[in-house]
């Protein structure tokens, strides 16, 4: 099916058939085929497809069950979901990528459970340092750890940011 | 003459609105829009309100129809609502139920 420039929808579509959409769009699409955004097309729903190619204009998110291209022309704002997702050189987009394919506990480096549960203790402690210079800088008198050198706050800060 | 096909297989809740003439096949349920005109056809099935210039209907209607230009029941049409145009034409085999109005 193929929806005209001249032809605005408003609603929720349903098909088994591919979807070609030139016009524009506001609402849900729940395709069991294909979806086509063609250049000048305006989509702004939700989309779930077999595959969506995007070459317009989609503000919305996308799952496709197998495949998402967006082409040099697309706009895209929203959250890409399917196995695999192209974009294109030239291509605008603003949102999320999943490819649900990275076991993210595999992937992960391996950390006790306990160490995974609590805060990491050496972050804790280059906080404590900080906090510590913080309040040297605030109260000096009170103090009577000697200042830390300004080398050594620069590495604790490059320590800290490796760690985040 | 360009017009959108709203597809056998399509289900769409909502408004549907265009330009150029729309030819419904699949369901749709809401409002239907055309500055040229609509065409309901043989299998298609409507629970609309349909504003265009000129209507066609050969499928199942339920909702009312107002044109500027006419209204078309076709035979094997089945069609519950109100028909408002200046020119209506009832076909031999439709099935209508309400009321018309040709005062325009």
């Amino acid at each position: 099916m193929i929806l005209h420039p001249s032809t605005t929808v408003t609603g929720h579509i349903q098909g088994d058939a591919d979807l070609q959409i030139d016009g524009r769009v506001n609402g849900i699409l729940t395709l069991k085929q294909d979806l086509i955004v063609s250049k000048d097309a305006i989509v702004q729903a939700h989309v779930q497809a077999q595959n969506v190619f995007v070459s317009g204009v989609v503000v919305g998110d996308i799952n496709a069950q197998e495949k998402i291209e967006l082409a040099p022309q697309a706009r895209v704002v929203g959250n890409l979901r399917a196995p695999q997702v192209i974009i294109s050189e030239g291509a605008q987009f603003k949102g999320q990528v999943d490819m649900g394919n990275l076991d993210e506990s595999k992937d992960a480096l391996p950390v006790s459970p306990k160490l995974a549960l609590s805060p990491n203790p050496s972050l804790a402690g280059i906080e404590d340092m900080l906090a510590t210079d913080s309040d040297t800088r605030l109260h000096p008198s009170e103090n009577q750890l000697p200042p830390i050198s300004t080398a050594f706050k620069t590495i604790i800060h490059g320590v800290k940011r490796r760690l985040i | 003459m360009p017009k959108t096909i709203i597809g056998k297989s399509f289900i769409i809740d909502g408004e549907v609105s265009s330009s150029d003439q729309l030819v419904i096949e699949g369901t749709v349920k809401g409002t239907i829009q055309s500055d040229e005109s609509v065409v309901v056809d043989s299998g298609a099935i409507v629970e609309a309100q349909i504003n265009s210039p000129e209507v066609e209907i050969s499928g199942r209607l339920i909702g009312n129809v107002l044109a500027t230009a006419k209204v078309e029941l076709k035979e094997n049409s089945h069609v519950v609502g109100n028909l408002k145009a200046p020119s209506i034409l009832i076909a031999d085999g439709a099935s209508f139920k309400g009321n018309v109005d040709m005062d325009c």
